[in-house]
């Protein structure tokens, strides 16, 4: 079978590892890390990718919900598949199980990755636009006392405390040197640094094409993705209709 | 005379200190309050909110806008029920449950503040008993903003919380959209803080 992957960057160890081990024809290409910041304009990017791409069996999206991002799209001549993830959190957890377990009683809690050092500053920015490193960047453009206002408020405490940080790694993807960098950086910011034991299941099933209705949601020509707003199912489909797309396309 | 335009600049700038000063000697010029808040501080408010919604301003300029914003507020706030500008609603105002993001939260507050309504803020990691104590305080519509799509389902438990009484229940945040809002039943939905005054405003049947 011929696929088009369409993967944040975040996954680029991930799904080049996956990638050699899947039996089909894989055609991927990447977006860069912090677009669900403006989920519109990722949907948009999205959508854009999707609509070029007709001539495969099927789209696989290597992305979850993302800040609602997936939210609105349509599949068109053929299938796209995309597992059912809140974000790229679960999807490194290999399932979103283990990440409700972990994340729901704090949901605002940071986590890292080789992708997240490797290709943004995610959680040095809380997931905004601050580029380099935030604090000196700060100072130089704001002055001392503006840019402690604005680091302070850019992490977010929960009764005084930072929420510690987890890094996800993944047995098969070395990741030391990243690790600890995030590490490095938790410790200057005064946050806890803690590791987690993420699975590639979730990548491998997707590039297999084994893809379970409990984990993915296969959205076939002529149906749109919708966010449920729940832990459990997350995504589901309803039939596209040119209202609720022109909708979408004027968010 | 007031210099509305450097106060609309300062605004935007985030200078709180050139803020304070415009604002005292406005005061002490006996300046219009309803001018100052009308020509000077909410335009400038309005145009740092339409500049981030444009991908134009980034958050650490909104941010020290915002408080440039609060600071000429908390000024005039002492004088603002003298002058005749009433409130004209109370709204209670929360980031809910499990989400600590509140900078698009305390946008919205700065705004409605701004447009002569009593906002209590419930500050983040808002669960319903949260939302409740505002309402006895009086609040008749409670505002909840998330970042998170894993806090976004709290926002359902809200508004199935207010369901059959007088509270309205109104949802903003990144990833939140008019579809969810929709289908979760609340009494309305706002993309940005400019909007949410406006969402506001046609709940209590005022023209904005």
């Amino acid at each position: 079978m011929k696929f088009k992957v369409i993967s944040c960057n975040v996954f680029s160890h991930e799904l080049s590892y996956a990638a050699m081990e899947s039996p089909h024809h894989l055609t991927i290409e990447f977006l860069e890390l912090g677009e669900h910041a403006h989920p519109a304009e990722l949907r948009r990017k999205l959508q854009e990718k999707i609509d070029r791409s007709p001539e495969f069996d099927a789209i696989l999206l290597a992305y979850g919900l993302c800040g609602s991002a997936a939210d609105g799209l349509c599949a068109r001549s053929i299938p796209v598949v995309i597992p059912r993830s809140h974000d790229c959190c679960g999807i490194l957890l290999g399932s979103r199980r283990r990440f409700e377990e972990i994340f729901s009683p704090m949901p605002s809690t940071p986590f890292g990755s080789i992708g997240f050092v490797e290709h943004g500053d995610y959680y040095f920015s809380d997931g905004e636009m601050i580029l380099g490193d935030g604090w000196e960047a700060l100072v130089e453009q704001y002055g001392e006392e503006d840019a402690r206002y604005i680091y302070e408020a850019m992490h977010p405490k929960l009764n005084g405390e930072l929420r510690p940080i987890f890094f996800i790694q993944i047995p098969e993807i070395p990741c030391a040197e990243a690790m600890e960098r995030c590490r490095e950086h938790a410790e200057k910011e005064g946050r806890p640094f803690q590791t987690l034991q993420g699975s590639l299941h979730l990548i491998r099933a997707l590039l297999a094409g084994n893809w379970a209705e409990e984990e993915f949601l296969m959205v076939k020509p002529g149906e749109m993705i919708r966010q449920v707003g729940d832990w459990d199912r997350i995504l589901r489909t309803v039939p596209t209709t040119p209202a609720k797309e022109e909708k979408e396309k004027i968010k | 005379m007031t210099d509305f335009e450097a106060l609309r600049t300062a605004i935007i700038k985030g200078k709180r200190n050139d803020v304070t000063a415009i604002v005292q000697a406005a005061l002490e010029e006996k300046e219009d309050i309803n001018r100052l808040l009308d020509e000077g501080m909410i335009p400038a408010m309005r145009e740092i909110g339409d500049k981030f919604s444009r991908n134009e301003a980034y958050v650490p300029e909104l941010l020290i806008a915002a408080r440039a914003m609060q600071t000429g507020l908390a000024l005039l706030e002492p004088l603002i029920a003298a002058s005749g500008r009433k409130s004209i609603g109370k709204i209670a105002i929360g980031t809910v449950k499990g989400d600590l993001h509140d900078i698009g939260k305390n946008l919205v507050a700065i705004m409605l503040k701004g447009a002569g309504y009593d906002v209590i803020d419930l500050g983040v990691n808002c669960d319903t008993a949260k939302y409740d104590s505002a309402v006895k305080q009086g609040a008749d519509i409670v505002a909840c903003s998330s970042l998170l799509t894993t806090t976004m389902p709290y926002m359902r438990e809200v508004v199935e919380h207010f369901k059959g009484t007088h509270v309205k229940v109104i949802i903003g945040g990144a990833p939140v959209t008019q579809a969810f809002a929709d289908e979760i039943g609340a009494d309305g939905y706002s993309e940005d803080a400019n909007g949410a005054v406006k969402l506001v405003d046609s709940l209590y049947h005022r023209a904005s």
